[in-house]
């Protein structure tokens, strides 16, 4: 049964696509309201497909996928998607951009004016607004695009790599932003990445995806960095590499048990 | 070693520097363009009657005294009017219908699969091969000219708005739809923008066409325009008319691609708009 702390959950799950065998079986999964879930995994684990199970872009094969204790059925307009790929619409401006799914929900012009400038300041790219997406850097798409993923208050909002494209610096800084601005929303977020600093940086709690194929959660971690963390010296600190030791340890084990069914 | 860095020239006298150059590049271009149109003129002037026959390529002291009547005496102006209205209204019809089942069939896959073999089909005829069943169909006059340019701007059109909306990024139309978008939405803000491209590509490539269309249906079986120009002209032996004609059309043909290429230039600004930063 679905607590009532819990926004998405996912019990007993098989998917896979086409004829194929499943990529993944027998996964069990919830996220509580206001945590920082990562799924940590090698390429091409299952863990990308995760995050569309919840966008509701995919369907399971076997199992329950439930958010907010409702199956999913067709998109789910509850979550924020930020994807790897750069979904900005390069014919609007930034600020346009933002705002989108604002509009798209009705929501009045006052508001969307509001709340849009609200994400520019907070998301410092205020001198940025008017500038087509061709016209940023790297790391401004990326905030442009958190920017928009949060606007609306999803529920839930699902990160695919997003900052896989980025340089060692400017991905320390959207880490910062990152954690900085979901722990101040109280925003949900389930993340994807295949970098364990990144993932011991950033989360509460990391899974480990890999075995198989067909393959599942294979270890769970609950980071004790707590809520407020300066992510400037925590990586420099003996607690930090412990842990990154964990879940390298947990990676190698998965994909260790590549092949052998999990 | 020192501690202070030399200062590079301060950025506003490099941008002066760099108008300057530019616009001095402008320049000696136009005067190539300039001299060259001028030796190509004073050869054809010697040459003619000398080297060629003149009834064949006339020269260019009577070719622009003509044009020079038909602009006073107005005669330019009715034909011209008569070839762009019929080349504008053709574009309208072929590019409008274009568009429609370009859009329908780049959305629904099972109908692009029937239909799209059978246009490509249609599309590898010689569409000026047409013009005598056109004629059966519409008879001679305008209606000709405007059948004769919309069937060729209605496939580069649909062509260009077929691939355009099924090109577009699946990650887009996603995201948008996560976002709260209706299908509406995903037309209206990703698809149709995302073809946009494309149709104004087929749309620089349309109006010329058209213009040629319409021509090629006047000389054919037309009663005025530039096109009847022509082959009035060259029926009459009257080559000095024939190269006025034709020189009309050169003039037209570039003002007309210039037009285009300025219209076009702020919908597509975004495409330019490549990392700046």
């Amino acid at each position: 049964m679905t607590g009532q702390g819990t926004i998405f959950e996912v019990r007993d799950l098989a998917i896979g696509f086409g004829e194929r065998d499943d990529i993944l079986r027998g996964v069990d999964l919830t996220i509580a309201r206001g945590e920082f879930l990562t799924l940590l995994g090698p390429s091409g684990c299952g863990k990308t497909t995760i995050l569309n199970l919840a966008a509701g872009l995919l369907r399971p094969r076997a199992g329950h996928v439930r958010f907010a204790g409702e199956p999913i059925n067709g998109v789910n307009r509850n979550v924020g998607y930020m994807t790897q790929d750069d979904t900005l619409l390069p014919w609007q401006t930034v600020q346009a951009n933002i705002g989108l799914p604002l509009r798209m929900r009705k929501v009045g012009k006052a508001e969307v004016a509001s709340r849009v400038g609200r994400y520019l300041e907070m998301l410092d790219l205020g001198h940025a607004a008017n500038l087509l997406p061709g016209q940023l850097s790297g790391g401004m798409r990326r905030r442009a695009l958190l920017a928009r993923s949060m606007i609306y208050e999803p529920k839930l909002l699902l990160m695919d790599e997003p900052f896989a494209a980025l340089d060692a610096q400017m991905r320390h800084q959207m880490h910062i932003e990152l954690r900085d601005t979901v722990k101040r929303a109280g925003q949900t977020v389930m993340f994807v990445t295949h970098d364990i600093t990144e993932a011991a940086k950033i989360s509460d709690r990391v899974l480990i995806v890999g075995g198989g194929p067909p393959g599942g959660i294979v270890a769970e971690y609950r980071l004790p960095f707590g809520e407020e963390r300066d992510l400037d010296t925590l990586r420099f600190t003996d607690e930090f590499a412990r842990v990154e030791q964990q879940l390298n340890r947990g990676l190698l084990d998965a994909r260790s048990r590549k092949g052998n069914g999990s | 070693m020192t501690d202070t860095l030399v200062e590079s020239r301060p950025i506003e006298q490099r941008r002066v520097a760099l108008r300057r150059t530019a616009r001095r590049h402008r320049v000696t271009v136009l005067g190539v363009q300039v001299l060259v149109i001028a030796a190509v003129l004073v050869a054809w002037e010697l040459l003619s009657g000398r080297v060629v026959q003149e009834l064949l390529v006339s020269r260019p002291s009577d070719v622009f005294p003509t044009l020079w009547g038909w602009v006073t005496d107005g005669t330019l102006l009715q034909n011209a009017a008569v070839t762009f209205r019929t080349a504008g209204i053709g574009l309208l019809c072929g590019g409008v219908l274009g568009i429609l089942v370009g859009v329908v069939l780049g959305q629904a896959k099972t109908l692009a699969e029937i239909f799209e073999p059978m246009i490509t089909a249609l599309y590898t005829m010689p569409k000026h091969a047409l013009i005598p069943l056109f004629i059966m169909w519409v008879g001679i006059g305008s209606a000709l000219g405007v059948v004769t340019a919309a069937v060729i701007v209605f496939f580069l059109v649909f062509f260009n708005t077929f691939f355009g909306i099924r090109e577009v990024r699946p990650s887009l139309v996603n995201s948008v739809r996560i976002m709260g978008g209706s299908e509406i939405d995903v037309m209206l803000r990703v698809r149709l923008p995302s073809a946009l491209i494309w149709v104004v590509a087929a749309l620089k490539l349309a109006v010329p066409q058209a213009v040629v269309g319409v021509v090629v249906a006047e000389m054919l079986a037309g009663d005025s325009g530039l096109g009847y120009l022509v082959a009035r002209n060259a029926g009459l032996f009257n080559s000095a008319g024939t190269f006025a004609a034709l020189i009309v059309l050169l003039i037209a043909g570039f003002l007309i691609d210039r037009l285009m290429s300025w219209v076009t230039r702020k919908p597509l600004e975004w495409k330019n708009s490549n990392s700046a930063m």
